[in-house]
Formats: structure tokens, C-alpha cells, sequence
């Protein structure tokens, strides 16, 4: 798949999907990278290290902070893949990058919906730099 | 995106090392929504400004900033800490969340910026005018000055907030471009009365049904006090992520129909009429009839008219003793409230100021309160998961009577 990139780096990774629009404020504990809102979908999972797959951002546009944290915790996911990536995501692992020196590459507006495409366990390798996603399904 | 030579130098880093760093996050940002270039701001105003909302990071972030000697270029304002320091239960919060919060209070000295402690920037610190471009996050205050005032401004990120402030500057997309303020969804209220709380109503019913959008509310063309407007825009940017709303014949960017909705096709109206409007209230309320813990108003923050308001309502009034009604605003407004006599009435009814913090962003949670009580929108949102507690929304009228009886009837 082919879309725009938000944040550069290369990061390949087994991909974590949630299906609900995602809130960082205050939704994942920082020190164990577990998904605490248990309006979402994946709650109680761990998302550290992880291709991070979602349709898109909401909520307090504190959450940019919430993924700078996890990044200085060094809990953070390892790439973001959504349909649209709005400026709060966006910020956030900017900063991380900027500030924490941890490489989250982000991409959105893909060719196809990868929440369609991409299911959890898949091996997906996301280049930040080329805007590109590919995965390796799950056997 | 396409930078003036002065924005190249910064770049830099020939200018001071703090801008170039908040350069650097500008650029990158701007490019990532390609934006063509960065525009001068006349504003900023911050939301890195307590310790739930920024974590370590923000506080690390801050005070990078801090050892590289930036400053805020244009003026800047601050949303609301996470304690008051001078409000004597305050004493109970933990040791080093306290410390945390003076951190970034010193912080906020060194860069320059403006100590408001308030989610009312443009009533204490700075006022917008029509189509000057800001760089405000608080979507409170995002929605207020894009709505009410016609200025432009996108609901700008923590963090980026900073890099605006500390250069001036915010890429232009969004909501700075003209094309990207016209209406795309259409409200018809349809109520014989609007009250303050009908309008907060609206606001979270509107949330909910334009999401990110841009409502355009017909059937209301008689203006109403501005406070009014700002709890109705802080709903509508919690139940959704409104950034801008239009009322037609009241906003500045919306004297008809068809300007409102520029050229975007008109809508087949959405209606707001007495029964959606019980519906939205049953919503708002996520708590049972019955004993009351606490009574929280002041979000967004109280303005002196509000304040006059609630002083009438209690006046010679007692508060049950064991509820705890509590008023949030900046100290300034506190100050003046005083010398209006309005404090002392209010105290006198057993109710409590506290100055430049709000119930979301403190720490409520310690209280273990069941059942609180509010009369704001926003409130109402994010108290569930904030304070932790069951939220009944009223209007002020019910939540002054509730807070006397020391229960809570029920809606009907």
C-alpha cells in the first residue's frame, strides 16, 4: 500500500489493530505501554513496540503529549498506520522523535483502507520515509 | 513548504537555538499536511500547563526549552494548572505532584508567558479580532474565537502550542484558509425559549451530530449574552471536535445562509426542537436520583456575570452541609468578585472558590465523591472517567436547588 508520510524512519513489527477512533489523553499507562480506556477496543493489550493500526485520532489535543511520554518511557509503539492522521498523532510522534530520539514511523491516506487489509498478528513493515506499508500476513 | 529567508536562518539555528528546535517542529508538521508556508500568529495560548495533561514529558520539553533560553515572541497565555496553590485543601494533594506544577509555573516565567491559569484567554490576557490567525490549542477557547469573534485558529496540539509561541508562527492549512470555514452540516432549533442551559444543550447535541465538522444553527437569530456561547461551544468541542461553528444572523461569518455555507451545498436540516433537546439532557446525566457529594461549576471558567448570577441564586440560601459546591475561575476574577460583595454572599451559603485550576484537570478523583453535579456541558463529558464519579447535568437553577436539599430528584 501507497500513502502520505506523517513521520519518517523505517520500523517492520507485528500489527496491533483497533477498530474505535483512539484518545491518547490519559489512555495507556505510560510505564507499561497497556491500553487503560476501556471504551477501546484493546483495552488491557499492549501496544509497546508494535505496528499500531487505528482509523483515526480524537479527543483532548493533549494526547500529542501522552505519546511523547510513552516515548521518553521508551513504552511507545513502533510505527502508526490510520486513515487519517490528525495533528494530534502527528505531534506527538514528532516530538517523540524531536525530543525522546525514538523513530515512530507514521503513514495515512493509503491507497487501500488498511484497517480492510492489515488484521492483528500480521507482519507489517512501515516505511515513514517512502510513505509505504507492506504486509506479510499471518500463517 | 516554502520558508522566507528569515525562517531558513532560524532554521538554523543562527538566530537562538530555542526557536530553531521550535522551528524544526513547525516544518515538520506544516509538511506533513503540506502546508505551503508558515503565517505570522497574533497569539498563542497553551495547554502544556499542568502535570495530568503534559506528563514528565511536557515538563522535560518545557524546560529544554528553558536551557536553550527561548521566549515567546508573540503573546501567550495559559490554560489552567492542576492545583491552587493557595487554596488550603490543597494540602492534601501529594507532596510531588505539587512540585511538579511549580516546575512548570517556573518554566512558564523563564519563556515569557503570561501566568492567566485560565481556559478564558480572550476575557483575561488577549483578544482576538475578525480574521487575525492565532495559534490556540483549549477547545474551548479554539471554538470561542473561530465562532463567536471570526478569528482564525486550527485546535492547535500540545507541544505545538510551545513551537507557535516560541517562533510566532503556525503553518497555514486548515482553518486559516477561507475555503475551510464553510458550514457542512445544518442545525434548525426549534425551541420558543433559549436559556443558557437549552444552549449548552445545543452545543453537545451539536457535537455529536457534526463530529469534526462545521454545524451552521438556524432558528436562533436573537442574540444572547456571550457567556452563553461559551458553555454551548465548550460541549460541542467535547461531545464532538467542533473548532467552528456558525449561527446565522448572530457570527460574524454567517450574516446569511449561503455565506455561511460558501460553496459547500446546503444541507437538509438536522432538528433541535423540545424532544431532542430531553433527549441530549438524559444523555448528559450518567448518575442516579439521590444523594448529592458535590456541585462543580466553573467549566469553562466562571465570568463575573456568571458569578453575579449564582450569588443572586444563593443568597440567602444554605448549602446542605455535606455537599461540597465548588466555583472555578482565574484569581483575578475572584479578586473582583470580592470587592463586588458577590464572594462573601456565596461563601455565606457555604459554597467555595478556587482560583486557577478546574475539576478536570485537578485531582477531584481524591475526594471518592459518588454523585456530583454540574452545569456545564463539557463537565459532563469528561467527569466519568476525569473524577470518576456519577455526573448529573442542570441547569444552574437545579443544581443550586439539589445542592440545598442535599439530593438530586431525578429529571422529570
Amino acid at each position: 500500500m501507497l500513502g502520505k508520510p506523517v513521520n519518517k524512519g523505517v520500523f517492520e513489527g507485528e500489527a496491533i489493530v483497533s477498530k474505535t477512533t483512539f484518545g491518547f489523553y490519559r489512555s495507556i499507562d505510560p510505564h507499561t505501554g497497556i491500553v487503560r480506556d476501556k471504551r477501546n477496543d484493546l483495552f488491557g493489550k499492549k501496544i509497546s513496540g508494535r505496528v499500531l493500526v487505528f482509523p483515526e485520532g480524537r479527543g483532548s489535543t493533549s494526547g500529542a503529549m501522552m505519546i511523547a511520554e510513552l516515548a521518553r518511557m521508551g513504552t511507545h509503539f513502533g510505527a502508526m498506520i490510520n486513515r487519517t492522521t490528525e495533528p494530534i498523532l502527528a505531534t506527538g510522534v514528532i516530538l517523540a522523535r524531536i525530543f525522546f530520539n525514538q523513530i515512530i514511523p507514521t503513514v495515512h491516506c493509503l491507497d487501500q483502507d488498511p484497517l480492510e487489509i492489515i488484521e492483528a498478528g500480521d507482519i507489517v513493515r512501515v516505511d515513514g520515509d517512502k510513505g509505504e506499508v507492506l504486509v506479510r500476513k499471518r500463517d | 513548504m516554502e520558508l522566507t529567508a528569515e525562517e531558513k536562518e532560524i532554521l538554523k539555528g543562527s538566530k537562538a537555538p530555542g526557536c530553531q528546535l521550535a522551528m524544526e517542529i513547525l516544518v515538520e508538521i506544516g509538511e506533513a499536511y503540506q502546508a505551503p508556508r508558515l503565517i505570522p500568529v497574533e497569539s498563542a495560548h497553551i495547554v502544556v500547563s499542568n502535570y495530568k495533561s503534559s506528563c514528565e514529558a511536557g515538563i522535560e520539553i518545557l524546560e529544554k526549552f528553558v536551557s536553550l533560553g527561548a521566549k515567546a515572541v508573540v503573546p501567550t497565555t495559559v490554560d489552567p494548572a492542576g492545583i491552587d496553590l493557595d487554596w488550603s485543601e490543597s494540602q492534601k494533594i501529594p507532596k510531588d505532584l505539587i512540585e511538579k506544577q511549580r516546575k512548570i509555573g517556573n518554566a512558564f516565567r523563564s519563556l515569557d508567558f503570561i501566568p492567566s491559569w485560565t481556559c478564558l484567554p480572550y476575557f483575561f490576557g488577549q483578544f482576538p479580532r475578525k480574521g487575525d490567525h492565532l495559534g490556540w490549542t483549549e477547545s474551548s477557547a479554539v471554538v470561542f474565537a473561530n465562532s463567536i469573534v471570526g478569528a482564525r485558529t486550527n485546535r492547535e496540539t500540545a507541544g505545538m502550542d510551545l513551537a507557535i509561541s516560541l517562533t510566532g508562527r503556525t503553518p497555514y492549512h486548515g482553518l486559516h484558509l477561507r475555503e475551510k470555514r464553510w458550514g457542512d452540516l445544518l442545525v434548525e432549533v426549534n425551541l420558543q425559549r433559549l436559556t443558557r442551559e437549552h444552549l449548552t444543550i445545543l452545543g453537545y447535541f451539536t457535537g455529536l451530530q457534526a463530529g469534526t465538522g462545521i454545524p451552521v444553527l438556524i432558528g436562533m437569530e436573537k442574540a444572547l449574552r456571550l457567556e452563553d456561547y461559551i458553555g454551548m461551544g465548550a460541549a460541542s468541542a467535547a461531545s464532538g471536535g467542533v473548532a467552528l461553528y456558525h449561527i446565522v444572523g448572530v457570527t460574524p461569518e454567517a450574516p446569511t445562509l449561503k455565506e455561511a455555507f460558501g460553496q459547500n451545498p446546503i444541507p437538509r436540516p438536522i432538528l433541535f426542537g423540545p424532544q431532542q433537546l430531553m433527549e441530549t439532557k438524559k444523555r448528559m446525566c450518567t448518575g442516579q436520583a439521590g444523594s448529592l457529594d458535590a456541585v462543580m461549576v466553573g467549566c469553562p471558567h466562571y465570568t463575573l456575570a456568571e458569578i453575579r448570577d449564582l450569588a443572586r441564586l444563593l443568597k440567602g440560601h444554605k448549602i446542605n452541609p455535606k455537599v461540597r459546591f465548588w466555583i472555578y475561575t482565574y484569581k483575578s476574577n475572584i479578586l473582583l468578585a470580592e470587592r463586588l460583595g458577590y464572594r462573601s454572599i456565596i461563601e455565606e451559603a457555604g459554597a467555595e472558590f478556587i482560583a486557577n485550576t478546574c475539576m478536570i484537570v485537578t485531582y477531584a478523583e481524591l475526594y471518592d465523591f459518588r454523585r456530583i453535579m454540574t452545569d456545564s456541558g463539557k463537565c459532563a463529558y469528561y467527569a466519568p472517567t476525569e473524577i470518576q464519579a456519577e455526573v448529573i447535568f442542570g441547569s444552574i437553577e437545579e443544581c443550586v436547588d439539589a445542592a440545598v436539599k442535599g439530593e438530586w430528584l431525578g429529571l422529570f
